[in-house]
């Protein structure tokens, strides 16, 4: 089906996570920074992006998801944000304000519900290149 | 140390010009002095006759201080004081009159006055009263900073604490989700993910024991108590405490002691949490058949204490962050290892506690050096 790289520090969140797209029959790769994550994502060429908001430190996530919108091989790659309960609240991070700016085609938060995660991967794998959020857009 | 200067500005309200002269030339002479917050108080006083110029200058601006003349020609002067204590102004009231009696001082007070001046008054007793008042505005306002201060420290702390039990809880719930939709799971799985339940639990569970200890540290409340305490009796008590891990993987650990005497004046919980903490780490993140040395040296200025491993070592970037409450280093050499993420950040809360300073050094792959420096007057000194 397709390639998944799965960005996020915590190991069973990956574990989870790639359990459940490789039993849709996705294949998938995992990183646990977002430097590592991008480093990979190079490499491994996804078809989609899948990224924890908060790795490292607060704003781990948002560079990341920065960092590939700015890198030609990979701008146009879909890219799934998850999210905690009420995490956009907590954030000090302007740009985070309701998700607005963030260049990132959907938001899933955790705990992550299989069906909720499946449904969102398939419509951001069926997205046409010219509607994946590149440069941060009002919702 | 510089003393803090704080002007107060006083508005003196009093239909009688002549009073309000005198009573500003008095307040624009003193100066109230207090050394135990280091401030000292001068004033810009200003005066009103009448009810408009009296509305007029509330609204202009804002003042600490009124002196407020009982009773005047166009205002009450406990009208005017009513009006003041209705909108919650950062005040404070101090009624002046010629009709002082016990029933007039004791309604101004019930109003919200705080304190009364009988006319005729000496400067000496305006400057008493003023003072008076003066101290009391400043010990209030800074109490309600400490209290904002304590509030947003407990906002802050159960933020992160959600925040930290937040992390475990999904994953769990991940997990089992997981397990509850699938009966095909073969059994190695199962035994895999339930595995990892438990495990998260037990960060969880260490996690809030290790969150008691810091905040009933920093909040003071666990009582100190200071000794003569051998470092080498700290160190034994420590790495015996670790036999069972270092020899599951094989590595040795070792001290050296520069100097003969070892003896050290401080609580001796307090040190077997700081080295307990560096062991720990020295073990947990080293290899098989790697080593731990823990050295100690006085130089007469200086105790310092080396804890260096042969483990994993860490990036610039993971150093940067590690005295931080709630790191903990995650890469693919850390998956198995588990901690609350506190036990640096207590560590060197502790070490700070003795004015001592804690630092690491580390490259990836090539090891881990921590560095305790303590002021040598926590040396005991050798009996001679």
């Amino acid at each position: 089906m397709a390639k998944i790289i799965c960005i996020d520090d915590d190991r069973d969140i990956l574990d989870t996570t790639t359990f459940l797209l490789k039993q849709e029959g996705h294949e998938t790769t995992t990183a646990m920074s977002g430097k590592e994550g991008f480093e990979k994502a190079r490499a491994y060429n996804p078809d989609l992006i899948i990224l924890d908001v908060m790795m490292e430190d607060n704003t781990a996530g948002f560079h990341t998801a920065y960092n590939f919108r700015k890198d030609e091989k990979l701008k146009h790659k879909p890219i799934l944000m998850l999210t905690s309960v009420n995490q956009k609240l907590n954030y000090n991070f302007s740009l985070a304000k309701g998700g607005e700016f963030l260049p990132v085609d959907a938001f899933v938060e955790k705990p992550i519900i299989r069906d909720t995660l499946l449904t969102t991967v398939k419509k951001l794998l069926s997205l046409p290149v010219e509607e994946i959020n590149v440069n941060g857009r009002k919702k | 140390m510089a003393r803090t200067r704080v002007k107060f500005k006083v508005l003196v309200v009093d239909d009688e010009q002549s009073m309000c002269f005198a009573v500003c030339k008095v307040l624009n002479k003193y100066e109230v002095d207090i050394p135990d917050l280091d401030i000292s108080v001068t004033y810009e006083p200003v005066f009103v006759t009448n009810n408009i110029d009296y509305k007029q200058k509330m609204n202009d601006g804002t003042f600490d201080l009124v002196l407020l003349d009982y009773k005047m020609p166009d205002a009450n002067g406990l009208e005017l004081l009513q009006g003041l204590i209705k909108n919650k102004e950062d005040l404070l009231a101090i009624m002046m009159t010629a009709y002082a009696t016990f029933e007039t001082a004791v309604q101004a007070t019930k109003l919200g006055a705080y304190d009364f001046m009988a006319k005729p008054f000496t400067p000496d007793e305006l400057r008493y009263v003023v003072r008076k008042a003066t101290l009391h505005i400043i010990f209030a306002r800074k109490a309600k900073i400490a209290e904002a201060e304590k509030k947003q420290i407990k906002f802050e702390s159960i933020s992160i604490l959600s925040h930290e039990l937040k992390s475990p809880i999904n994953a769990i719930d991940g997990y089992l989700n997981i397990l509850l939709d699938n009966d095909s799971l073969d059994s190695d799985q199962r035994h895999h993910m339930l595995s990892r339940c438990q495990g998260r639990i037990v960060g969880m569970r260490n996690l809030i024991f290790d969150l008691l200890d810091l905040t009933r540290i920093e909040s003071g409340q666990r009582k100190r108590i200071f000794n003569s305490c051998s470092l080498r009796n700290i160190v034994d008590e420590v790495v015996e405490g670790f036999n069972l891990e270092s020899s599951q993987k094989h590595i040795e650990v070792f001290s050296v002691y520069q100097n003969s005497n070892d003896l050290i004046y401080c609580d001796r919980t307090e040190w077997l949490i700081i080295f307990n903490n560096l062991v720990s780490n020295a073990i947990k993140y080293n290899v098989e058949n790697g080593t731990v040395k823990i050295e100690m040296r006085d130089d007469g200025n200086f105790l310092t204490i080396i804890v260096e491993d042969t483990g994993i070592g860490l990036t610039n970037e993971e150093r940067e962050r590690l005295f931080n409450d709630f790191v903990r280093i995650k890469n693919e050499d850390t998956a198995q290892i588990s901690g609350s993420g506190l036990g640096l950040s207590t560590t060197k809360k502790l070490v700070e506690l003795y004015d001592g300073k804690i630092n690491v050094y580390s490259q990836r792959h090539h090891g881990t050096k921590f560095v305790v420096s303590v002021p040598g007057n926590i040396i005991y000194p050798k009996e001679t």
